[in-house]
């Protein structure tokens, strides 16, 4: 899967250098991210995610992300939101990417996992990291330590979410809209 | 090489994750193609994206998908020709689209695409329910091509009218 990724990095995303607009960084840190996400692991056999597109709309998150059964039925949900930079560079351990606190607090208050994914549009890299406690400044970069195109950082997401819904997940209601 | 490894004719695995796959190659083709426009197509299945270039000129692209794990085939980028059957409507209908239909067709564990225009084909046989469209090696989808496809289709478009026959 390595190889593969690195294959359609080389394909689509090193092309010359040219001046992106912030829309078309954004636009592209989101495909690669939705990309990223719809690649199966384990030698292409098993499918982990399913990324559905939000719309410009939609406020604080890009995608809403099932995480998939052995039979693609959902299993849980989480939240993301994607920042691209073409600012990175190899050398650093980190990304640089710019989140206000107040937008950053409101992925933590969301009532499922939430999650940050950081682009390196130059390279087609992904990176994920939890949004999980409340900062008081602005975050400007995240930990390159977890690449999303990564195999095993893939299957931990899957599992750490899931073991989320398992904890929290679903029980029956009162609900007041009774019919069927 | 052998006849089998010349010619492969493929099908769509059918499966949900391979067309989102697709989608999701087809996007990323097309968004590092950066001269364009994507508008998604909402209201018909004959073509999936419209792509606007920054003069004003659309393109409309269909987009297929196959898995080549699930149809056992190694290494499908070397295969000289992939050939995809289409329904007959949709090369009707792209014959008659006043912008240009590209179908694109990815393989959605190598993400190794290649496309062929629609509009441009011979029309269906009278009757004709399906269409095998070839796709080969030459036509491989990468941001090169992309843009020299553009660039064709373009001064295509800025010829006057009757050049051709001239």
């Amino acid at each position: 899967m390595q190889l593969l990724r690195s294959l359609v990095a080389e394909t689509f995303f090193l092309a010359p250098v040219v001046v992106l607009t912030p829309d078309q960084i954004g636009h592209l840190a989101e495909v690669a991210t939705n990309e990223d996400f719809s690649m199966p692991v384990q030698d292409g056999q098993r499918v982990l995610f399913r990324a559905t597109r939000l719309g410009d709309k939609y406020p604080t998150f890009d995608f809403l992300v099932d995480i998939l059964g052995p039979d693609h039925d959902s299993r849980g949900v989480f939240f993301v939101q994607v920042k691209g930079t073409t600012r990175a560079t190899q050398a650093s351990p980190r990304i640089p990417i710019a989140v206000g606190a107040d937008h950053f607090n409101r992925m933590v208050e969301a009532p499922v996992p939430t999650y940050l994914v950081g682009v390196d549009v130059n390279r087609r890299a992904t990176y994920i990291v939890a949004a999980h406690r409340r900062r008081t400044a602005r975050v400007s970069s995240i930990t390159r330590e977890f690449p999303l195109g990564s195999d095993a950082v893939k299957l931990a997401l899957h599992d750490e979410v899931a073991e989320y819904w398992k904890a929290n997940g679903r029980t029956l209601w009162n609900t007041r809209f009774w019919d069927v | 090489m052998s006849e089998a490894q010349a010619v492969l004719h493929l099908k769509s695995s059918g499966t949900e994750w391979v067309a989102r796959r697709g989608a999701a190659l087809a996007q990323m083709a097309l968004v590092t193609t950066l001269e364009l426009t994507i508008f998604e197509n909402l209201r018909s299945k004959a073509y999936d994206y419209a792509v606007a270039t920054e003069d004003g000129m659309f393109i409309r692209i269909r987009v297929e998908a196959y898995s080549s794990r699930l149809a056992g085939v190694e290494r499908v980028e070397c295969i000289l020709e992939l050939r995809w059957t289409l329904s007959a409507d949709v090369v009707r209908q792209a014959r008659a689209s006043k912008a240009p239909v590209v179908l694109l067709v990815f393989d959605a564990d190598t993400a190794h695409g290649r496309y062929v225009r629609l509009d441009v084909l011979p029309a269906p046989a009278r009757g004709a329910r399906s269409v095998v469209v070839s796709l080969p090696a030459s036509n491989r989808v990468d941001p090169a091509s992309l843009k020299c496809l553009v660039a064709e289709l373009r001064g295509a478009r800025r010829q006057p009218a009757g050049s051709s026959a001239a």
